[in-house]
């Protein structure tokens, strides 16, 4: 789960930080409007946690410039404003969720959970089934049309990325964030593990699941649906 | 037990309505006074007259025994026993002077005379047949009972008047009483006063919305700092109850350490934030009267403690220590103040600097940011913080200001202190 805190409040970000990462959240961080604008427009978030009284560009004013460049990730306010102007004017910025300070952990923690598991049901299931292709999250199996397919852990983990987000197109960025953080290793290692999963999925069948969408990435495509 | 109020309208008709009434009846009372009076005076006058006539005549015929026929109704009468025997009953031989008789048994009524014809001589007598000249009872009934009609008529046509007018004097503050009854609590609109209302009404009226604007600014200063100071305590909070939820999580020493120290520096704003508002709260003379000596160490330590609020901006923080100020306060009240005028320096400046500058017995904190008046991206901005300071500086006496810079980039918040001497000398009263 990639989540971006939002917050100039150092003690309450460090706070945040340490909850979340021994939960192997993986976490970006800044501490005003400007950064964290910067952050959520050119990066994938599952959530955001943003404070509404923030330096440079308050949360409000971030929350509706988001919206309007079409980042439709979810947004969760955090903030010590509690009045029923201050909430709505949050929901009205199109906010997805509004907690007030202070927050108890574990809660903020099952409202974050349910805010992704709304956003994209199926990244929480545990199986998933795309005409033929049938995943077992809780096994890490997998199989199409009834022939298992013998699968690497990286390449278990980037079917069920694709097949979550199917028929949706994952970027190669988003991949590659999911597989190895902020440190991806040095070359083209991405296009081997496509490749070998290519080679499981695919070529046994007459017609391809996994296509390449040209500088982007790489969908998943139903075969029944298609035929 | 609760005094049941008369209404002013109420008292004031009433007493107007009395004062006519007794007006109305004095008048009365006076007219037919006066009538009476009148009537007998004419008579009065008329007799002296008919007297120096009739002394005249019985002057010169001194063996006249009869009555002398002065007019129709009024006869003169020599001496006593010539007078007729109903009035002799009346009189005494001796009298003398001008009195009505009634004659008892009859309706007859006499203005009767008596005087002596000369100094210690028998009196002569003069005798006028009133009885159809004055007025009779029922007359006297019948104009006197009129005159009371158009008296009640003019009581109740005043009555009227009065109240018309006391009606239309409340009337204007009726409608102030309504909209204040009608008002929403906390919501202080202006009174609307009726033009035609009397200058003193709408002068209450202009004294009570300066009332209710003073009221209505110190209810909205109240609520910002309420907020404000709800908004200061939630931080600490939530990093206190982060921690508690943290301790189940790790027990490795260096994680526990960073939770500790999370801990001491949520508990040292908690303590600075409240510190503060008690010493607002409080009354002059019961503010604290420890001094605080800025110099180079105390200040380098507080811009490092708030260096991280410009890291990773363009923004650099600078200090400048000209000399040692020394303040007599507490250094919550101070932190809590340079803070507050820190943290809106670096959120309105996009690139440059914000500088502390300390010495020639004043704080400032300059910025090259966009300036005052300038619309920033933070809308939601509330000024809270300035409003604090402000509140700190009036209550310990110190000068505040904010002002653009000369050379047009940023503004200056300067908080200046009394001269060192007047510090000294309150310093030794407290």
């Amino acid at each position: 789960m990639r989540l971006l805190l939002i917050e100039d409040h150092r003690d309450i970000a460090g706070v945040i930080f340490d909850y979340f990462e021994a939960l192997n959240y993986q976490l970006d961080y800044a501490a005003d409007g400007q950064q964290g604008l910067h952050l959520a427009s050119n990066n994938r978030y599952d959530i955001i946690l943003l404070d509404v009284m923030l330096p440079r560009i308050d949360g409000i004013t971030l929350c509706k410039t988001l919206r309007e460049q079409a980042v439709d990730t979810p947004i969760l306010m955090l903030t010590a404003r509690d009045s029923r102007e201050d909430i709505l004017q949050g929901f009205g910025a199109q906010a997805d969720d509004y907690v007030v300070k202070p927050f108890d952990l574990p809660i903020l923690h099952a409202r974050i959970e349910a805010l992704v598991r709304r956003k994209n049901p199926s990244a929480h299931s545990k199986a998933l089934n795309i005409g033929e292709l049938q995943l077992d999250l809780s096994t890490h199996s997998a199989s199409r049309a009834g022939r298992t397919l013998n699968l690497t852990p990286t390449g278990f983990s980037i079917l069920s990325q694709l097949a979550a987000a199917a028929p949706n197109t994952v970027s190669k960025q988003d991949l590659s964030y999911q597989l190895w953080g902020d440190e991806p290793p040095e070359g083209d290692i991405l296009r081997n593990h496509i490749y070998q999963l290519r080679c499981e999925l695919d070529k046994p069948f007459a017609q391809a699941m996994l296509l390449t969408v040209a500088r982007v990435g790489y969908r998943l495509q139903n075969t029944e649906q298609a035929l | 037990m609760k005094h049941q109020s008369q209404s002013f309208r109420y008292r004031l008709t009433l007493t107007f309505s009395v004062l006519a009434a007794i007006i109305l009846c004095v008048q009365l009372g006076t007219f037919y006074t006066v009538v009476r009076v009148s009537e007998d005076q004419v008579l009065h006058k008329k007799l002296a007259l008919y007297a120096e006539r009739a002394r005249a005549e019985f002057s010169t015929s001194q063996q006249r025994s009869g009555p002398l026929q002065i007019d129709l109704l009024t006869r003169a009468y020599s001496r006593f026993d010539t007078l007729p025997i109903e009035l002799k009953k009346e009189i005494t031989a001796e009298w003398s002077g001008s009195q009505e008789i009634n004659i008892v048994g009859s309706d007859t009524e006499y203005m009767l005379f008596a005087a002596p014809m000369t100094q210690g001589s028998e009196n002569f007598y003069i005798a006028m047949d009133i009885t159809s000249v004055e007025s009779s009872p029922l007359q006297r009934a019948t104009w006197t009972g009129s005159y009371l009609l158009l008296s009640i008529a003019l009581f109740a046509l005043a009555l009227a008047a009065v109240y018309l007018l006391a009606r239309r004097l409340t009337s204007p503050l009726d409608k102030l009483s309504q909209q204040l009854k009608t008002a929403v609590a906390d919501d202080l609109p202006t009174l609307e006063c009726d033009p035609q209302a009397v200058s003193e009404i709408q002068q209450l009226c202009e004294s009570i919305n300066c009332h209710r604007s003073r009221i209505s600014q110190l209810i909205a200063r109240e609520r910002a700092f309420t907020r404000y100071a709800s908004h200061e305590l939630r931080s600490p909070l939530t990093v206190i109850k982060g921690v508690c939820s943290l301790l189940n999580v790790s027990r490795e020493p260096e994680f526990l350490l960073r939770q500790h120290r999370r801990l001491e520096s949520a508990c040292s704003d908690m303590h600075n934030l409240i510190e503060t508002f008690l010493l607002l709260a409080r009354e002059e003379q019961q503010l604290n009267s420890s001094v605080l000596t800025l110099d180079n160490t105390w200040c380098s330590k507080f811009i490092e403690e708030h260096r991280h609020l410009s890291r990773n901006t363009p923004v650099s923080l600078e200090l400048q220590v000209l000399d040692e100020v020394t303040l007599q306060a507490s250094e919550a009240v101070v932190r809590i103040a340079l803070s507050n005028l820190l943290r809106n320096a670096i959120d309105n400046t996009d690139q440059g600097r914000v500088q502390l500058i300390v010495g020639d017995n004043t704080l400032q904190i300059l910025d090259s940011g966009c300036g005052l008046g300038v619309q920033r991206h933070n809308a939601n901005s509330t000024g809270l913080g300035l409003l604090i300071v402000r509140d700190i500086c009036a209550k310990y006496g110190w000068h505040f200001t904010l002002q653009n810079n000369a050379d047009a980039t940023g503004c200056c918040a300067i908080i200046s202190l009394p001269p060192k001497d007047n510090l000294s000398k309150r310093h030794i009263l407290n």
